[in-house]
């Protein structure tokens, strides 16, 4: 018996929901630009929007100040934000499709900490305030050493991690495996503190505080790069992670072999997890909860679909907490991490209740 | 048959599994076994009997701690992942936690070994993908979320996407257990289907020893870790059936093939005649009381059974007397009173 003709003439429809996916991509993507373009245009420092939009398209403003505010700060900070929303949604994503667990997120499983770990390795051994705070703003490949100790940091913690899950089945139990082990990891880390000089410290826990300013030049350039590399991975990883939705058993049985698949994801997730919290510091709730938005938002479980949609979603709300920071007509500028989840919470809130799907999709 | 149509093979398999340290603990030795072409066996066992292990080792879950298994001259152990895909595709018992991927979707991975790198779907896996919906009956199915299906039909997806992997043989875990009887059923002749038409060799465990024995060519019984192997008709007129099942209070019925609760053996007769339907059911309602149902050179109680527009009517008689029935229920009561107190005591009964 041969296959009988199904196949219309023309395949439209890939899985009856085609053009919902590719109206939310679009709309998202408009959103996005959108707040970008806000986030670029608000800030303590009024510019008017002419001149704004001067600067963006010729580099020249009336006011050289203006040109540097938009140029040195607010861009890069911007761009710092749709990075870090891509890298940690996108990580988190993978983290829940690996352990198959609703909890899973850089954060929660502690591999923020681990990140952590890294950039005090970096700080804390340094010859002195000086040099560290060299290493956070000045020296040009400074970014690469920092970036890639944290990554290796984040590597390190996903890895006993990985080592644990493949014991513990329980969602619940996983989670509090995860605490402990950040909780572990910071422990360390205040144990290097509380023996290290004031002058090292100060530039270390103002790093703990996380900010999306402060990421220029070459930073940003290796932040850039880092990222990118760690997305594509991730994105060539979509079809493994799809596997992996029927369970390891069953990736098994169509040829995808576990290992492999742990390994590359835990390469994107370290790089990604990584580099941004290098830079940005530890921030959380984005990896988490963006996942969990896109999920319900694009009704999907494909990863080809859900990837694009974590960046998308991930960047928009990273630069919408970002607006929120700078509170307009106040000269205070808020901790990223508090807005994170000030903000986030009540979405992921409203997301679970109003579609009710979280529990199906684990 | 030939060896031709072989699709797997295995020779000296010791299956089990090995212990942290040196130590490993052996469940299984087989000598040899052997797959064809379209054919379906049934793998059954008691529980903790190698079932799952069998089927694990088989489908390369787990390796062998002995010997080699190869499909078509190859041994697996040779083949990549990717290559075993196509030769070998699962259905375990693994429950699959993913709610909101759609059926299509979920069919759509069994293409994964064919796909290229970012697993798009060409033409010909759309194909596949439909007639593995349509010949599993899930077609209908195929915009649904796995989240909102009945298990009968998850089952069914589960196996369209095993037949989307376009392997020869398929391996069951227990591809029947959380079914109804009628799922159950439609599971059997749904496969027998594929070993038929499709020309696969499918290898199912199973705990439904009745149906198994009825669908599959050939069973695999699995005890005292050793596998006998043969057609359901010689394993139990050989024995081996019921030697594999043994157990206190258990009864292998070899007319009907199928095991019973052993009742104890009757400590009277009674002579019976008449409608072959309603004698059968009183004789079930009867052996549970220990009363036989003999032929016609009976005892002192006798029961004719019959039928007339009102239903079925079963007429007792006794030495005391005789009495009429509507029910195997009040048929069954008056036989117990009036044999546990034969003579004068009876004659109060219902006398001519």
């Amino acid at each position: 018996m041969g296959v009988p003709q199904l196949a219309p003439a023309r395949v439209r429809k890939r899985y009856g929901n085609a053009g919902w996916t590719g109206g939310l991509m679009f709309v998202l993507f408009l959103a996005c630009t959108v707040v970008f373009f806000a986030d670029v245009l608000l800030g303590p420092v009024e510019v008017p929007f002419r001149q704004v939009i001067r600067i963006l398209a010729t580099g020249e403003a009336d006011t050289p100040a203006w040109v540097y505010i938009v140029e040195k700060i607010r861009l890069p900070k911007a761009v710092t934000a749709v990075l870090a929303g891509c890298a940690l949604s996108v990580s988190g994503l993978q983290m829940q499709t690996l352990f198959r667990n609703p909890l899973a997120g850089p954060a929660e499983l502690g591999i923020t900490a681990g990140a952590g770990l890294g950039v005090a390795a970096v700080m804390l051994t340094s010859g002195g305030a000086v040099h560290a705070y060299a290493i956070r703003q000045l020296a040009p490949d400074g970014g690469w050493l920092i970036a890639g100790m944290a990554s290796l940091g984040s590597a390190l913690v996903l890895m006993v991690v990985v080592l644990i899950a493949g014991r513990v089945r329980d969602h619940v139990v996983m989670l509090i495996v995860g605490v402990m082990i950040g909780t572990l990891t910071i422990s360390v880390i205040s144990l290097w503190q509380y023996f290290s000089r004031p002058e090292q410290l100060q530039e270390f826990i103002f790093w703990t505080f996380g900010s999306l300013g402060g990421v220029t030049g070459t930073q940003l350039h290796v932040l850039s790069a880092i990222t990118l590399a760690g997305l594509c991975v991730a994105f060539a990883s979509s079809k493994l992670l799809n596997a992996l939705l029927l369970g390891e058993h069953y990736a098994q049985t169509m040829g995808i072999s576990a290992g492999r698949a742990r390994t590359i994801i835990l390469l994107s997730t370290s790089l990604l997890t990584g580099s941004v919290t290098a830079f940005c510091g530890p921030i959380g709730f984005i990896g988490i909860a963006v996942p969990h938005i896109v999920r319900s938002l694009f009704d999907s479980a494909d990863h080809k679909v859900l990837i694009p949609g974590c960046c998308l979603t991930g960047s928009l709300l990273m630069l919408v907490c970002d607006l929120v920071t700078q509170l307009p007509g106040s000269d205070s500028v808020l901790p990223v991490n508090v807005v994170t989840s000030l903000l986030g919470a009540p979405v992921v809130i409203w997301v679970i209740m109003s579609h009710n799907n979280l529990r199906s999709s684990f | 048959m030939s060896a031709a149509s072989s699709v797997l093979s295995a020779e000296n398999l010791v299956a089990g599994y090995k212990r942290k340290g040196a130590g490993r603990s052996e469940i299984l030795r087989i000598p040899a076994l052997t797959i064809r072409k379209g054919e379906l066996i049934g793998l059954l066992g008691a529980n903790g009997s190698g079932k799952s292990t069998l089927i694990k080792t088989l489908g390369c879950l787990q390796p062998p701690l002995d010997g080699e298994i190869s499909m078509g001259g190859v041994p697996l152990a040779q083949l990549s992942p990717g290559a075993l895909a196509r030769r070998l595709s699962l259905v375990l018992t693994d429950r699959v936690s993913t709610g909101n991927l759609s059926v299509y979707e979920v069919v759509a991975l069994g293409r994964i070994p064919y796909t290229d790198w970012l697993g798009r779907l060409t033409r010909d896996d759309e194909a596949v993908i439909g007639h593995s919906l349509e010949i599993t009956g899930a077609g209908s199915l195929k915009s649904r979320k796995l989240g909102s299906l009945s298990d009968g039909e998850r089952q069914k997806v589960m196996l369209a996407r095993a037949l989307a992997q376009r392997t020869e043989l398929i391996i069951l875990d227990e591809p029947t257990a959380h079914l109804d009887l009628p799922h159950r059923i439609g599971m059997m002749q749904l496969l027998r289907r594929l070993a038929r038409e499709e020309n696969k060799a499918v290898l199912l465990s199973s705990h439904e020893l009745e149906l198994t024995l009825q669908a599959a060519d050939k069973l695999w019984l699995l005890a005292d870790g050793g596998l006998t192997a043969g057609t359901p008709e010689d394993l139990v007129l050989n024995g081996a059936f019921r030697n594999i099942f043994r157990q206190e209070g258990v009864r292998f019925d070899r007319m009907s093939g199928s095991f019973a609760m052993d009742l104890p053996s009757p400590r009277m007769q009674i002579f019976a005649a008449g409608e072959a339907v309603a004698l059968h059911w009183l004789g079930k309602a009867l052996a549970r009381e220990g009363i036989g149902l003999a032929g016609p050179a009976g005892g002192d109680f006798s029961v004719t059974a019959g039928t007339d527009a009102e239903g079925y009517f079963f007429k007792g008689s006794s030495p005391g007397g005789a009495a009429e029935f509507r029910s195997v229920e009040a048929a069954v009561a008056w036989l117990l009173r009036v044999s546990a107190s034969p003579g004068p005591s009876a004659g109060g009964l219902g006398n001519g």
